[in-house]
């Protein structure tokens, strides 16, 4: 086990939620530490009555979407501005990307939530996109709420044996990503394509 | 080469070939039944472990080897039940310094404070709930009594 994350074990023994609350907030903003396998512990920690399982699922989810928020936020307000000025907006990848997201907002949402590092990149996206927000808190809580139940519960059952299969949550936080940039690539040529043979 | 020859030939070849497919036979049977048992092994090992898995609430002496560095000793109190005199006690007893954030501290913090190696400290402890499990069936009192004697003398 390596050094940060035994230190943010010991941390959530000893803090408990807050630390459930820091970890998955630094995460959602897009620091990388390893919220996934601190929630699948504290799964493992609600099975010894050590945690509990309601409120450890409501801390952090609202950590996640206060987060995943602040991404948006970051980008819906200032992002466009900052695009402007660098004239990525003129770049045909990036537009297609934009457009990919407007119209499988939901999709890229709700999946994104599952692994850890695409989640923030899909936020700021969104921002930039101008998804409404209604939308975008409605498949982001919705995602969350699926993904943080999924970790702890995975926890609650391996109970102590929870750190020979922390492993798996990262390697299928990777297939995923494998999974969604064979579909974006196949999706955008598609478009590509389809746009070539019009014109 | 004489026909009768040949007859005798072809038929100690048929022999040979009927042995062999024997010999095969026995062979691919006994290989199924180590095989067959290796595969019976692994699923009542599977199913141990899955009853394993199952089992909730505090943990017992068997999983004493979970017992890690980074765990606090309120945390090792509250998962395998035991009462928070009982490592305190041990910790009084066996450890020069002591540290009052106990039992709100880690391990590996506590080695640190106290200038024990972090490794022997998390053996020590394990050794502690190991024995305070055996001691089990005696009354409370004991429980922390046997805490006091020194498990690495």
């Amino acid at each position: 086990m390596n050094f940060i994350l035994s230190t943010l074990l010991s941390y959530l023994l000893l803090y408990k939620y807050a630390t459930i609350f820091v970890v998955v907030l630094a995460a959602a903003i897009i620091v990388p530490v390893p919220d996934s396998t601190l929630l699948v512990a504290t799964g493992a920690f609600v099975s010894q009555g050590y945690f509990s399982l309601t409120l450890a699922l409501v801390v952090a989810l609202v950590a996640n979407v206060l987060g995943d928020l602040v991404g948006y936020t970051l980008t819906n307000r200032w992002g466009y501005k900052v695009v402007k000025e660098h004239h990525v907006r003129k770049m045909p990848y990036f537009n297609r990307v934009e457009q990919f997201l407007r119209s499988n907002a939901g999709m890229a949402i709700i999946v994104s939530r599952f692994v850890g590092t695409v989640g923030p990149l899909v936020n700021f996206l969104s921002g930039l996109a101008d998804i409404p927000l209604s939308k975008f808190l409605f498949f982001d809580v919705v995602g969350n709420a699926v993904d943080i139940a999924g970790l702890l519960i995975a926890g609650y059952i391996l109970g102590q044996y929870w750190q020979d299969f922390s492993g798996f949550v990262g390697l299928i936080g990777w297939i995923i990503v494998v999974a969604i940039v064979m579909y974006a690539i196949i999706k955008i040529s598609k478009a590509t394509m389809t746009k070539k043979s019009i014109s | 080469m004489k026909k009768e020859t040949k007859i005798i030939v072809a038929f100690l070849a048929l022999v040979l070939i009927i042995l062999i497919v024997q010999v095969w036979r026995q062979y691919t049977f006994i290989q199924r039944a180590q095989t067959i048992q290796a595969i019976r092994g692994h699923i009542s090992q599977d199913m141990q472990q899955l009853a394993a898995l199952r089992r909730r609430g505090p943990l017992t002496a068997v999983d004493s080897s979970y017992i890690q560095a980074w765990m606090t000793f309120d945390y090792i109190n509250t998962a395998f039940n035991i009462p928070p005199g009982y490592l305190s006690n041990y910790l009084a007893n066996n450890v020069r310094d002591s540290s009052d954030q106990y039992p709100h501290i880690s391990i590996s913090h506590y080695a640190r404070e106290t200038a024990t190696s972090s490794a022997a400290l998390t053996i020590d402890i394990t050794s502690a709930v190991q024995a305070y499990f055996n001691v089990s069936s005696t009354s409370p009192a004991t429980l922390i009594a046997s805490s006091t004697n020194e498990l690495h003398p």
